[in-house]
């Protein structure tokens, strides 16, 4: 949910990496979505086409990593993906888990076009 | 030209979760994150609860709703201080809200804060405000496919709160399912059977609450 706030509140960064990087357009914007995140993509894109418009990243790419919920055992200390939000190790049966990745709403990067002037 | 940028987006937020936990810490005051949906019994637990904490214990509300008063004023009767947050159409809070709450509480003078957030599943759990523990009230007739529904709350929450269980032999709710899902989930996700209405799992909910408060004085 949230998805517009989450596309709003990238866009002063963007802008501001622009400013700094002296960057004329923003063609890609790479943003990471961890798995435990209740975000849907299509609705990020929709919400980036409309917010880009008339800014430094108009027709941009937005490039969502989708980031997997991993998890560390603390038993057997073994590292594993979370699936089918079942949450105990696959090796010990243990559910002592850190959980390592996937509450992520990172934006990543982006790919601009330097002003040559 | 590619640049590398790695910056959270929920960043603001979570400073602002971050500040308000170190001055819970100062302060000593326990504060709790009630989520639920609308109408699982958060105002009725806390009806239940306040009368048998207000002796013992310094405690406020900061009452989350999208429009009107209502559980406010369900609650002025009890004596404790409310505050009162609209957000006006925003479906949780945020931690921006709690410490526009602060401001009409005496900081100074609290041992427990119980925030009653928005009637809500999905968004509140998203958002950190600063509190020592979630708790997820769930009633029996929502069903009990919710935890695998609504992950994120689950895994976030210290303690689940089963409520309406004097409901069972009416609503279509299986009590093995669901500690089954629980036990995937979050396995040593405690869970209190309660029914507000007849006070069953009060006393139970209390004696966790008080043993919570004294672990957050001793730290």
């Amino acid at each position: 949910m949230h998805e517009l706030k989450i596309i709003q509140d990238v866009f002063p960064i963007i802008e501001n990496v622009a400013k700094e990087n002296h960057l004329k357009s923003i063609n890609k914007v790479f943003l990471q979505v961890g798995g435990l995140r209740q975000v849907v993509p299509e609705f990020l894109q929709f919400a980036f086409a409309t917010v880009a418009k008339d800014t430094i990243a108009a027709g941009a790419e937005l490039i969502i990593e989708l980031i997997p919920i991993t998890a560390r055992c603390k038993n057997c200390q073994k590292q594993f993906t979370v699936g089918e939000n079942i949450y105990v190790c696959p090796h010990c049966d243990s559910s002592d888990l850190e959980i390592l990745t996937g509450k992520e709403i990172v934006l990543a990067g982006v790919d601009g076009e330097i002003d040559e002037k | 030209m590619q640049i590398k940028i790695m910056q959270n987006v929920l960043q603001a937020n979570e400073k602002k979760a971050a500040e308000i936990r170190t001055l819970l810490q100062q302060k000593k005051i326990f504060m709790l994150n009630l989520i639920s949906s609308p109408g699982s019994g958060k105002t009725t637990l806390l009806e239940k609860t306040l009368p048998l904490l207000k002796e013992k214990y310094k405690v406020a509300v900061i009452e989350g709703d999208v429009e009107t008063d209502k559980d406010a004023r369900r609650l002025e009767k009890y004596g404790v201080p409310i505050a009162l947050i609209n957000t006006n159409g925003a479906c949780h809070l945020e931690s921006v809200s709690i410490e526009k709450a602060f401001s009409a509480l005496d900081m100074d003078n609290l041992d427990l804060i119980f925030v009653e957030n928005v009637g809500n599943l999905v968004c509140p759990a998203e958002f950190d405000i600063g509190e020592d523990a979630k708790v997820a009230i769930l009633s029996t007739p929502e069903g009990d496919d919710k935890p695998m529904k609504y992950p994120l709350l689950f895994r976030e929450a210290t303690l689940v709160i089963l409520n309406k269980t004097d409901l069972l032999e009416y609503v279509d709710f299986s009590l093995p399912n669901f500690y089954a899902d629980i036990k995937k989930l979050k396995s040593d996700l405690p869970v209190i059977e309660a029914a507000c209405k007849t006070n069953l799992g009060i006393d139970k909910w209390v004696e966790w609450l008080e043993a919570q408060i004294a672990k957050k004085k001793a730290r």
